[in-house]
């Protein structure tokens, strides 16, 4: 039966506006109230003395207790959200340059040739903590270049199924090539550094380590928010970003060696953490919407939260460590299926 | 007559590794505020034509001249406040507004580290309007039917306050209704004083809009001139290799195959 309802004319659907919940203007900052309001119960959340927070009397009187917040607890939060912004920030960077909305650094080779450069300075060079990352790093671009070199060669599909197929290759030889480290490795003090890299994790972050990776990551996290509208172009195909006067290849290239130094910064202070850098984007557009000059800094915001707030669950789940890694990849793909069963949310892969 | 706005002088193109000739000495002047429509068979090069004319490709022999300047002396920002180029169909991954799409119309007047402002967002309104999508200005991308998608790339390439708007095929996959509305808009456009150079396969959207018409055939300029001129029985079936009758319905030419 048709009743009157039904007759109505079909476009009245199609006028809704986009749906923006809580106005872009106080997003941010609403997000940053949000994040510091997190650190700061981060910091005397944990389970010294018992589970639970550190009454702020200790800080004064008990010598255990303001070492344990100001050396170890704030270094590793602050590491949380440097690592958090960076991951999320290049996982959207890396979505749009290959307008794909599910790819993210770790597709693409970066982050499995950021763990073999890691466990491969390990192994061979005696593993400084500066060697260590700036092998990372290093071999976190090749694993990139190399993506992209061989997805040129691929006669099959679509540049972007090339290009996931490359990196799912250039990932598996790299994890391979960590898997022959591990067997080489000394199972007393280099097999224990490298299993770290591969499940993530901050409890050995320290003031120096954090330190170490701050200008990079700092420097490539500012080139990320500084490009954040023309991030919007370099998304676009080829011909029109050309005619509306971009440098299409040059911009891409930057901004994508910016999104691996800090990924791979990241991975070389951290070792491999797992699905941030997809789902925290997905969260970041549906609440921002897809203009990157609002979705990166929601992005990054909401990437710091995520993690300190998964590195809490990390440290005081249980008596000893959880790695981080494998929590985030935990709630990442619970997260995503769960946004993947709601009718409203569209992947165009 | 005055100044072409763009001309082909000449030109000639072929892919680097490849020895066959896409276009060749090809010559066109494209008057301002007129239309110029390029016909011709699948393959015939006409994208490539476009192409040129936006300086995507460079000639192997010939030159392009803008308003009088030689095409290649332009920077790309500066070719992209004179050429905006509206694609066959655009892939669009995330659910980006209207206004959003639009404004990125303004990236040829902002520096690379720029955020777009008051004003760009007062010219991407303009533009909108210009298309008669004003009122959709806040609804998502993912909304629009394939007309209104094709009219909001319009009005991304408007954004660009272009002299010249290039559109490849920009009917190809419309329904009739919405042919009709791109159609009146590509028309008010001209009349607005923007120049249009277009490629289709559609003799009836082709009569409705261009000035000019010039048909082509593998990279060579057949014949050039109105549509009326240029429907003929003879000229259509010879580009072709078909026969093809030529009707006169109510004023309107249409091309009808045996």
């Amino acid at each position: 039966m048709t009743s009157p309802d039904n007759l109505r004319a079909p476009d009245k659907t199609d006028t809704k506006p986009a749906p923006i919940r809580l106005s872009r203007r106080w997003q941010p900052w609403v997000l940053l109230g949000l994040l510091v309001a997190v650190f700061v119960l981060s910091l005397f959340w944990g389970r010294y003395p018992r589970v639970g927070f550190l009454p702020l009397a200790n800080l004064s009187n008990d010598p255990l207790a303001a070492q344990l917040v100001w050396n170890l607890r704030l270094p590793r939060l602050l590491a949380a959200v440097l690592i958090g912004m960076s991951l999320a920030s290049a996982g959207m960077v890396f979505q749009m340059v290959f307008s794909n909305p599910l790819v993210e650094p770790g597709f693409l080779g970066v982050s499995q040739a950021a763990a073999f450069g890691a466990a491969f300075s390990i192994v061979f060079l005696n593993g400084a903590a500066w060697l260590v990352q700036g092998s990372a790093v290093l071999f976190g671009l090749l694993g990139l270049a190399s993506s992209y070199a061989l997805a040129r060669r691929v006669r099959y599909g679509g540049w972007v199924l090339r290009l996931l197929l490359a990196g799912i290759a250039v990932s598996a030889m790299f994890s391979a090539g960590v898997g022959l480290l591990k067997y080489l490795a000394d199972p007393m003090r280099q097999l224990p550094e490298i299993t770290f890299w591969l499940l993530g994790g901050l409890y050995s972050i320290t003031w120096q380590r954090l330190l170490s990776a701050l200008p990079l990551i700092l420097v490539g996290l500012l080139v990320i928010y500084l490009m954040r509208w023309r991030l919007n172009l370099v998304s676009l195909e080829d011909d029109v970003a050309f005619s509306l006067g971009i440098a299409v290849n040059r911009e891409r290239l930057l901004i994508l060696v910016a999104a691996v130094a800090v990924t791979a910064t990241s991975i070389s202070i951290s070792g491999l953490i797992g699905w941030a850098g997809l789902i925290v984007p997905h969260l970041a557009r549906r609440l921002a919407g897809a203009d990157s000059r609002y979705s990166i800094p929601i992005s990054m915001l909401f990437g710091a939260v995520f993690m300190v707030v998964c590195d809490n669950l990390a440290r005081t789940l249980l008596a000893g460590e959880v790695p981080l890694g494998i929590l985030t990849s935990l709630v990442g793909a619970l997260t995503f299926l769960f946004l993947m069963t709601r009718p409203q949310m569209r992947f165009h892969a | 007559m005055s100044q072409p706005l763009l001309e082909y002088q000449n030109v000639s193109f072929q892919y680097p590794e490849s020895d066959q000739m896409v276009v060749s000495d090809f010559s066109l002047s494209l008057q301002a505020a007129r239309a110029t429509a390029i016909f011709g068979p699948n393959g015939a090069g006409k994208s490539t034509l476009l192409r040129l004319a936006y300086g995507r490709y460079r000639p192997s022999a010939g030159e392009l001249r803008l308003a009088g300047k030689a095409l290649h002396s332009y920077t790309r920002a500066e070719l992209g406040k004179q050429v905006g180029i509206v694609p066959q169909r655009e892939h669009t991954p995330f659910e980006y507004t209207i206004l959003e799409y639009v404004l990125l119309g303004r990236a040829p007047y902002l520096s690379p580290l720029e955020m777009p402002g008051e004003r760009d967002c007062q010219r991407a309104q303009e533009a909108l309007a210009q298309v008669g999508m004003h009122e959709h200005a806040d609804r998502s991308l993912h909304t629009l039917s394939g007309g209104e998608l094709q009219l909001v790339l319009i009005a991304r390439a408007l954004a660009q306050e272009p002299r010249l708007l290039l559109l490849d095929e920009p009917t190809s996959h419309l329904d009739l209704a919405n042919k009709k509305r791109l159609v009146d808009c590509l028309k008010a456009l001209t009349k607005s004083g923007v120049s249009i150079l277009l490629t289709s396969h559609e003799p009836e959207v082709v009569s409705a809009i261009a000035d000019q018409i010039v048909l082509i055939n593998r990279g060579r300029m057949l014949y050039s001139g109105t549509p009326d001129e240029v429907w003929t029985e003879e000229l259509l079936s010879a580009t072709y290799g078909i026969s093809l009758t030529v009707e006169d319905v109510g004023g309107r030419k249409v091309v009808l195959w045996d």
